[in-house]
């Protein structure tokens, strides 16, 4: 933050375990008052809030949870680094909320101990305490503040309970932190109320005492860090803090290394690795002493405080779990629970699709009803009302989809899920954690996309948001149905079981499968490839869902969509429009119409009346009569010499090979907004006119029976047989011919490169696939 | 004593009954696999620990069965994040369950669950009572 803070703005860093209820807490104290934004160059989202108490103005920074402030990626650096006041134009945080899971405290305990050396004034938030005194934990908060050195709140989240004596903490925290800038901290007799927690005033002294906080690291280790501070720190501009001198020395998987040490001397780094090996030989190897000696340091911060009963009696939540990771059960949950999650998908969605749909037709209906015709009425229907409608539709998939991964991640069962399926996809190099993004990628790829943020490791994420797109998803649907409908016969097998148009939409769907699994394992492989991240993950404990997270997550998310992926395929639309509206050859147009009834005029006076021939020429001739008829044949010409017409001429060569003539090469460029525009071009451009609905049946025959009638224009053929509809089908489920998925890679990724990649790698597969397809084909049929 | 008879005999016993109750997977290695590796192997950490005897990895452990962290071999990432979650030497482990398909498993530590797979589990030494 670049601009000048007032007097009373403080700082407030929340830092958590995962499932600690961390964003629940974020909530409740920030209200409505939350903004999402991008911390630069990486994936973490950056969400700030604002809490106004006593006359101060508290900015809460919500940082991503994690387990450990060890960092080994770009993304684990953010939370250090905003800890430290790293990053360009904002300090460290002024306070640090650390939130941990009270009926999970030894583990909890290892990250606090990591915030703690970071020496900043600290207040321990124990959450879900509820959740510990259903499990008869008792804690004695009193006496682990005092063992602490810092203020320990109890709170309940999802409730709102404690947040007035959290609030109370803070502002006396930062309060504090002022006064002790100023002239130093005012001690008062300070006695503790009900809930055991100290008067303001001894808090704040409490946060500041820096004295109390010991490093649990081993003597040797302090020592050795302490010298390597010195050393690193000769002739650096900006100085290392002490925090990340032991990080480097601590995390040696040499990201670190590489991250801060990049331009040092050779001897600064080959001193870091001699440290290393004086610790290794005093038998305190790095990374293992740290864990040892900060699990040791929580063991004896909580010996004699924490009372859990003493039989190991299974709880109702063990036998939740035992009952959904069993290997019958569990699996058969799984399937039920998918099957609700995707069907839901494309059940709801549908009918408010469609409304979406409705909604946008009436609107461009309105506009077309005031603005006369021509460019700027074109403009707003096709091109601006289109192109909010191309966004809005994906608004209800995205919606249901996250509302249910919220419910799921929130309730504790997504980790189950991850935990059920790993094997699986462990097996093209993926974890559990892909199966749900790509399970929902069939629905459509760009929910799909989003929800592979689940995903921790990097390069799984990627993997995975790079394939979903493979997975065939709702929008190939009419494509294939259509194509399918027409091209491929109805012979049935084995008494009609089995349909050979059946097979045909199956293995369309098993080749997006295949595909899929062979580029995962290419992709882990060459580009994203790099040691197996670790698969070491929480199986939370089960609790009820909090309905205003799930809400607030899903609504995140579709304004996420919206504000992000929606401009850039908006912007897509838009191009897209004056690319197949332009340049307006009116002249060319009505030559054309003359010269075809001219052509037909002629032919009539040639052919015998009565015979099929002289029919079908009269029956065409008609067409220019029919005022309806022959606005749709100007429309089909305006699209043939309009910009896109003439790419799809220029690209005919190109496509010649896989048994298309322009038309088709022309459908398939006009349908990079989204794949489903492809048989609404193509019915435009057999003068079925713009308005034709594939979902249609009446219209999907009339479609069917153009596509038959096509003829090739040089020597008279027809254009489609089985194997050039084969190859369009093919190409159709391969190709990235979607705007909003590769909009929604940019958004994920942070950058164009990664949408360019799966633009360019999944067109070369279609197009090939393509080729082999119809090459195949025609030598066979 | 340089090899532990009785706690030969003791992880054989362990090996048998998880094999009669059919949740041991004999692909992964046993124990004495382990400790004729330690023992041809210089610089194995295994070797200057022979005598305890029962020593295997969390991923030999019989379903249901506990055992303490002896130690987490190897400095990557995974053994750090291992470390991390609390897998220290002392801690007490209780193997819960392995998923339908045999792989990850689910253990209980420190008082809550956590999953891991087999590879990682092999990079866990236990000491059983």
């Amino acid at each position: 933050m670049s601009e000048i803070k007032p007097a009373s703005t403080f700082r407030v860093a929340l830092i958590g375990n995962p499932n600690t209820g961390k964003s629940t807490l974020f909530s409740a104290l920030a209200g409505v008052r939350q903004r999402i934004g991008n911390y630069p160059g990486v994936t973490v989202e950056k969400k700030t809030g604002q809490l106004e108490y006593a006359g101060l103005t508290l900015e809460l920074i919500d940082l991503p949870g994690t387990y450990s402030l060890a960092p080994h990626s770009p993304d684990e650096m953010v939370a250090v680094e905003v800890l430290l006041g790293r990053l360009a134009g904002q300090p460290a945080p002024d306070v640090v909320l650390s939130i941990v899971d009270a009926s999970s405290l030894e583990r909890n305990l290892y990250l606090v101990s990591q915030v703690l050396s970071l020496g900043l004034p600290t207040i321990v938030v124990l959450n879900m305490i509820d959740v510990a005194q259903q499990r008869q934990i008792d804690i004695d908060i009193p006496t682990l503040a005092e063992r602490l050195g810092v203020p320990v709140i109890a709170v309940q989240a999802n409730r709102r309970i404690g947040l007035q004596q959290l609030k109370e903490a803070l502002a006396t925290a930062v309060q504090g932190k002022g006064a002790v800038q100023g002239k130093g901290a005012v001690r008062e007799n300070g006695g503790q109320d009900r809930l055991g927690q100290k008067k303001a005033s001894e808090v704040s002294a409490m946060v500041l005492s820096e004295t109390m906080r010991e490093n649990p690291l081993p003597d040797n280790f302090k020592k050795l860090t302490d010298e390597l501070t010195s050393a690193l720190n000769q002739d650096r501009e900006q100085e290392l803090p002490h925090f990340l001198v032991e990080r480097l020395l601590l995390d040696n998987d040499g990201y670190l290394e590489h991250e801060l040490l990049a331009d040092s001397p050779v001897e600064q780094i080959e001193h870091l690795h001699a440290v290393r090996q004086t610790l290794s030989d005093a038998g305190t190897p790095v990374p293992a002493v740290e864990a040892i000696a900060r699990y040791d340091w929580v063991a004896r911060t909580l010996a004699g405080i924490v009372q859990r009963p003493d039989s190991q009696r299974p709880t109702t939540g063990d036998r939740i779990d035992a009952l959904l990771t069993h290997k019958v059960w569990g699996t058969s949950v799984l399937i039920g629970v998918m099957s609700l999650l995707f069907s839901s998908v494309f059940v709801f969605a549908d009918p408010l699709m469609a409304m979406v749909d409705s909604g946008i037709g009436q609107l461009a209906l309105g506009v077309e009803g005031v603005i006369a015709p021509g460019p700027l009425r074109s403009l707003l229907v096709d091109g601006v009302i289109g192109g909010v409608g191309a966004v809005l539709v994906f608004l209800p998939q995205i919606l249901i989809l996250f509302f249910f991964i919220a419910t799921l991640e929130d309730c504790g069962y997504m980790a189950r899920a991850a935990f059920l399926m790993d094997r699986l996809m462990a097996g093209v190099g993926l974890s559990g954690r892909s199966f749900i993004p790509l399970l929902s990628s069939f629905a459509c790829a760009v929910p799909g996309i989003m929800a592979a943020r689940v995903i921790e490791n990097r390069r799984d994420r990627l993997a995975t948001i790079l394939i979903a797109p493979l997975m065939s998803c709702s929008a190939r649907l009419p494509v294939y149905v259509i194509l399918i409908g027409a091209f491929v016969p109805a012979h049935s097998y084995l008494g009609g079981l089995v349909g050979l148009q059946g097979l045909t939409l199956l293995a369309m769907y098993a080749l997006g499968i295949v595909t899929a699994v062979c580029v995962a394992w290419l992709l882990k492989r060459t580009l994203l490839c790099g040691e197996t991240p670790p698969f070491v993950m929480e199986l939370p404990s089960f609790k009820l869902p909090s309905g205003r997270l799930v809400l607030q997550r899903m609504l995140e998310r579709g304004w996420g969509f919206v504000r992000r992926a929606g401009t850039v395929i908006f912007a897509v639309t838009i191009v897209v429009w004056a690319l197949a509206y332009y340049p307006r050859a009116q002249q060319q147009v009505d030559e054309a119409i003359d010269n075809q009834r001219q052509v037909l005029v002629s032919s009539v006076e040639l052919a015998e009346p009565g015979t099929p021939a002289y029919d079908e020429v009269v029956r065409q001739l008609a067409r220019f009569d029919d005022p309806d008829q022959r606005d749709h044949l100007v429309v089909s010409l305006h699209q043939r010499y309009s910009l896109l017409g003439q790419a799809g001429h220029w690209i005919e060569p190109v496509v010649r090979p896989l048994g298309w003539d322009w038309r088709i090469g022309c459908a398939a460029i006009a349908s990079f907004p989204a794949r489903e525009v492809v048989m609404g071009v193509l019915g435009v451009i057999y003068h079925l006119g713009p308005e034709l609905d594939v979902g249609e049946q009446t219209d999907q025959n009339q479609l069917q029976q153009r596509l038959r009638q096509a003829r090739w224009d040089d020597t008279g053929e027809p254009v489609y047989n089985l194997p050039v509809a084969l190859s369009l089908m093919v190409f159709f489920a391969l190709c990235a011919q979607c705007a909003a998925t590769l909009a929604v890679i940019y958004r994920e990724t942070g950058s164009w490169w990664w949408p360019l990649f799966t633009f360019v790698y999944m067109t070369l597969l279609a197009y090939f696939g393509a080729l082999v397809t119809y090459q195949v084909g025609i030598r066979l049929v | 004593m340089p090899f532990s008879f009785l706690g030969y005999i003791k992880s054989c016993h362990i090996r048998a009954v998880c094999v009669v109750r059919g949740s041991h997977r004999p692909t992964t290695r046993c124990s004495w696999y382990t400790k004729v590796t330690a023992m041809i192997t210089p610089n194995n950490q295994h070797a200057d620990n022979q005598q305890a005897g029962d020593i295997l990895s969390l991923a030999q452990l019989k379903m249901g069965g506990r055992g303490r962290v002896v130690r987490v071999t190897g400095t990557d990432k995974v053994s750090q994040r291992l470390l991390e979650m609390g897998i220290t030497p002392g801690a007490e482990v209780c193997l819960l369950r392995a998923a339908p398909l045999g792989d990850p498993l689910e253990i209980e530590i420190r008082g809550y669950r956590l999953s891991l797979r087999r590879s990682e589990a092999e990079k866990i030494d236990m000491e059983t009572r």
